[in-house]
């Protein structure tokens, strides 16, 4: 199976994508994204044609008990009073962010 | 003080024992040294003056620190100043060590060269006007020009093993869930692994056994202890070591010679050899592209500006062109076409190394197809990062463990390396196999090499 | 509930999406405490429910077993391995960019629960998710209190199968009794606890008398009591048939609740919802739960209000009403099948006495908690009165002679003057007598005096 098989192109719509990530991209950045995501989506497009039927598919699971206790003590240490200074706004212990209609 | 120059962690820890000098002096040593070449190299981006008299280690960048400057080289997290630990960097703490420094890194971790820094590009110390390779550039670049004794650095695919081998130094990625990554910025959630980069074996053993382990903050860690690496390492198994021949193919010339050399030095030592078929690595890349985009774009969504850091308007160009492939891999129509599938050739490629595993103990493997690049190269390529390291995502996408060490130098005078694969949770073979090749070869000095050219 | 449009018939077709938070102490993926109401703002806040970077979420394993607990209550088919998905969105209470929740593999699906008249109301699916912080919008500016991100938050969802606002009333209260018997939240809808998102559309009704999904359904939200519930749907019933009365169908959109209006407004039409792009939770592996957790979970759940009162009335003949009221509170039920069972009652009393026991106990001004005290209450009540005859005789001749218009009014046939004179002997006698052979005599003494 050749890795660099093509398969059927796929149309990237920057606008939407732009959107949907919350990025503000001027037209100039739109263009280049445009070429760079349809060069990388062509390339990756090809799983598309992979198979490898002759693999059965294996699950690896290295983890078991992964929940806590409720009730527990926070094994965090953190510095309470420094947990906003890194904030753009903190008034009257709220977070403040522009109005949302 | 350049009698120091090239004691690894360890061998410190013994002088300092031995009270011939004292913590607070390596640490004035390292800062000397830090003071006199960074500003060449470029491999930190914040420097720790606070000599609390212990150990110098540097730590990368995206390894959260309490009153510490944390960027993952990006300007969105310029001031951000976390308080709290990651856990890699408790255990160091807790284990006697002080960080010296943040070292230089691709931001956000995406990139293969350490040039998408927000902070400057790090310089290869083997030559300044070639890069060093990334994403732990820096952390690579401070260990081989003997800035710190040792750094942690992170790898999703690639990001320890390529730099150390392009510094000339030693880089080991534990299996995935071996190292707690909380803490660690998050790049790609699911193949994101921290690891040490070395000057030497017992450095890496020592290491690995103070981060491996258990974390009730990460739910994705291993619910097995360390194990005793250090105390180990000279013991030594008759091991098998499998060659996948078709990744030496596009290699270049000095690679292939190293790895004929080293391949001698395993034969002498007792290891045996086979030759093994794994699927292509361009078959890797897709699959390693998707579900690292995917989890690149969901673990920056939460970068808004509002609880810290500066908003989405700050991400580099990488940064987007990656949030949107991600964003586009998952939207609905291309769900099941992209990231499904996806994780569905994942799981296909682990059962392609448990199949080898039967037969071999370890793999024998480039890291990648050439020497250090020249900077500014890798604009010519898209993805640059995902096709120079093709042979590190496999074992990546697995979640297996590796390490990548020196091997000789190129007709320019820059390292050539290969890696060792082993099977989960398969480290302490790596670290023993690792350790005699050393005892036998000193790496061919090329590590000494290294180092001594920033006397 | 059919409504009459343009000469066609439109039936109601209501579902419900619930959201309950567990009463857990600590949040869903971090240590913080839970209890996040009256508090003061961002005071119940750490790294992980901030979504700091690097921080990993990490499950609390009684809010997965809350979770199962639920699923099984309501009849639930069961996922014993499930994960969590991200589902992404960007809003200022949402601190990661994405929610935490189930949205392939929920712990519970395909569930029902019964009504009292026996109809069945499936649910969809029981799964675990984190919360969001709280919004407050104030001048120009947007407060965001982060005390309630991460708080263990279960959905349910039920099928549209409620046609009329009565069977949707008993279906939630029943929810929120069985959620409070269960100890898994102390579902009050005042304090958040327990919200309500009705989701509702007018569909024609066939000839077979059966109907389809309409192309449109409208979400209701911002409803806090059930008062609330009732008063949107009986709105959006109103817009939605004027709507219909002019021909247009209405828009499939989510609409808020104004309680100060008593009206519903747009917030946002469903097509213009963002995609969520749904993946697989990579910080948290699968979770399993084996057949003994399962059963030890589901031994823990007592009998449901609904089953209870099922069982009093067919076993023991109760009405409805006292059956109901009984089994809202278990420990009162107890208490009536204690006593029933000591009292032995052979079949052809049992009914009698059960109304009177379910009585006592219902009626009580005092909290009863002896089965004997209550014994000993029914002997009494059942006891043939014993009472002084000369001293009543002389009481009704007394009240008689001295309320002589109420005497004839009687006599002119107002029954009500009749419970007066008892009243009026009642004082004298100070209780001495019962009320019905007083009535007895009286009515004897008036009727002799014609």
């Amino acid at each position: 199976m050749d890795p660099k098989a093509k398969s059927k192109k796929v149309k990237i719509d920057v606008d939407y994508l732009a959107q949907l990530s919350k990025l503000k991209l001027s037209d100039k950045e739109k263009q280049r994204l445009e070429k760079h995501l349809t060069s990388t989506l062509d390339f990756v497009a090809n799983i598309q044609s992979f198979n490898f039927k002759d693999l059965d598919s294996v699950n690896i699971e290295l983890v078991s008990n992964c929940m806590f206790k409720d009730g527990q003590v926070n094994p965090l240490n953190f510095d309470k009073k420094k947990l906003f200074k890194n904030a753009r706004s903190f008034i009257n212990n709220y977070f403040e962010v522009d109005r949302i209609l | 003080m350049s009698e120091l120059l090239g004691f690894g962690v360890l061998q410190l820890k013994r002088l300092i024992t031995a009270k011939k000098i004292s913590a607070k002096e390596v640490f004035n040593y390292f800062l000397e040294r830090i003071k006199k070449y960074d500003r060449q190299i470029n491999g930190y981006v914040t420097v720790c003056n606070n000599n609390d008299g212990k150990l110098p280690i540097a730590v990368k960048d995206n390894f959260c620190t309490n009153g510490i400057r944390t960027t993952a080289s990006s300007k969105v997290l310029d001031n951000f100043v976390p308080n709290y630990n990651a856990e890699v960097v408790d255990r160091l703490l807790t284990n006697g060590f002080s960080i010296i420094g943040k070292t230089n890194m691709d931001a956000w971790a995406h990139g293969s060269s350490t040039e998408t820094s927000d902070y400057g590009a790090t310089k290869n110390p083997w030559n300044l006007s070639h890069i060093p390779g990334g994403s732990s550039g820096g952390s690579a670049a401070v260990v081989s020009s003997y800035l710190a004794p040792a750094a942690i650095g992170s790898e999703t695919a690639g990001s320890i093993r390529q730099p150390a081998g392009w510094c000339g130094v030693i880089g080991f990625k534990p299996t995935y869930g071996r190292v707690s990554r909380f803490g660690l910025i998050a790049m790609a959630s699911s193949f994101d692994c921290p690891g040490p980069i070395t000057l030497n074996t017992e450095d890496s053993a020592y290491l690995l056994s103070i981060l491996a382990g258990k974390d009730n903050k990460d739910a994705t860690t291993i619910d097995k202890p360390a194990e005793d690496y250090l105390s180990k390492l000279s013991d030594r198994e008759p091991l098998t070591i499998g060659i996948p021949e078709e990744y030496f193919n596009e290699v270049q010339k000095e690679t292939i010679d190293g790895f004929e050399k080293t391949k001698q030095v395993f034969k002498k030592l007792g290891y045996k050899f086979k030759k093994i078929k794994l699927i292509s690595p361009e078959y890797a890349i897709s699959v390693y592209t998707i579900i690292q985009r995917a989890e690149v774009a969901s673990n920056l969504a939460r970068f808004d500006g509002i609880r810290f850091g500066n908003n989405k308007s700050y991400f580099g160009f990488e940064a987007k062109k990656r949030i949107m492939l991600g964003n586009f891999v998952l939207s609905a129509g291309y769900y099941s076409a992209f990231y499904q599938q996806a994780q569905k050739l994942r799981d296909k490629i682990k059962a392609d190394f448990v199949k080898v595993f039967h037969d071999v103990d370890l793999i024998l493997a480039p890291v990648v197809p050439t020497t250090a690049l020249k900077l500014g190269e890798f604009e010519k390529y898209p993805f640059f990062g995902e096709l120079i390291d093709k042979f590190n995502e496999p074992a990546a996408i697995a979640g297996l463990p590796a390490v990548s060490f020196p091997t000789g130098l190129d007709k320019n005078n820059l390292p050539t390396s290969l890696q060792l694969i082993g099977n989960y949770l398969q480290e302490l073979k790596l670290l023993q196999t690792l350790y005699a090749f050393e005892q036998e070869t000193k790496f061919f000095n090329v590590i000494k090499s290294g180092f001594k050219k920033w006397k | 509930m059919e409504i009459e449009i343009n000469n066609k018939t439109y039936r109601l077709v209501l579902g419900f999406e619930i959201h309950l938070e567990l009463a857990t102490k600590s949040k869903m993926f971090c240590r913080c405490p839970a209890d996040w109401f009256g508090q003061k703002p961002n005071t119940l806040v750490c790294p992980i429910c901030l979504g700091f970077p690097g921080c990993l979420p990490y499950p609390n394993e009684k809010a997965i077993e809350f979770t199962y607990k639920i699923a099984l209550a309501l009849n639930c088919k069961i996922n014993s391995e499930f994960y969590f998905d991200r589902k992404h969105y960007f809003y200022p209470d949402l601190p990661k960019g994405y929610q935490i929740t189930q949205w392939n593999r929920p712990i519970g699906y395909s569930g029902y629960l019964n009504l009292l008249s026996g109809k069945k109301i499936r649910i969809t699916r029981v799964h675990l998710e984190e919360d969001t912080g709280k919004l407050i919008h104030r001048q120009g500016k947007t407060l965001v209190d982060y005390n309630r991100a991460g708080v263990p938050l279960v959905e349910i969802v039920t099928e549209p199968d409620f046609d009329n606002l009565e069977d949707a009333k008993e279906f939630l209260e029943n929810l929120q009794l069985i959620f409070r018997k269960i100890r898994v939240s102390t579902a009050n809808m005042e304090k958040g606890s327990m919200r309500l998102e009705p989701n509702m559309s007018l569909a024609e009704v066939k000839p077979d008398s059966s109907i389809d999904l309409p192309d449109y359904k409208v979400e209701l939200k911002n409803i806090n009591s059930f008062r609330f519930a009732k008063k949107a749907v009986e709105y959006e019933i109103k817009r939605q048939v004027e709507l219909i009365k002019q021909g247009k169908l209405p828009d499939q959109e989510t609409r808020g609740y104004n309680e100060d209006k008593g009206i519903t407004v747009s917030q946002r039409k469903k097509e213009e919802a963002l995609d969520y792009r749904y993946f697989p939770e990579p910080d948290i592996p699968v979770i399993r739960i084996n057949k003994q957790d399962l059963a030890k979970i589901k031994a823990q759940i007592p009998e449901l209000p609904i089953d209870l009162a099922k069982r009093l009335i067919k076993t023991y003949s109760l009405s409805k009403e006292k059956a109901v009221i009984l089994a809202k509170k278990s420990n009162l039920a107890k208490l009536f099948e204690t006593v029933l069972k000591r009292l032995k009652s052979s079949p052809a009393v049992k009914q009698k006495t059960a109304e009177k026991i379910a009585n006592i106990l219902i009626n009580s001004r005092v909290k009863l908690n002896d089965p004997d005290e209550i014994i000993k209450l029914y002997t009494e009540s059942i006891k043939p009165a014993s009472y002084d005859k000369t001293k009543l005789a002389t009481a009704v001749k007394q009240v008689i002679a001295n309320n002589a218009q109420a005497a004839t009014d009687y006599k002119r046939g107002k029954e009500s003057a009749i419970m007066y004179l008892v009243g009026q002997c009642m004082r004298i006698l100070k209780g001495q007598a019962p009320a019905n052979k007083i009535k007895e005599l009286l009515i004897k003494e008036l009727n002799q005096a014609k």
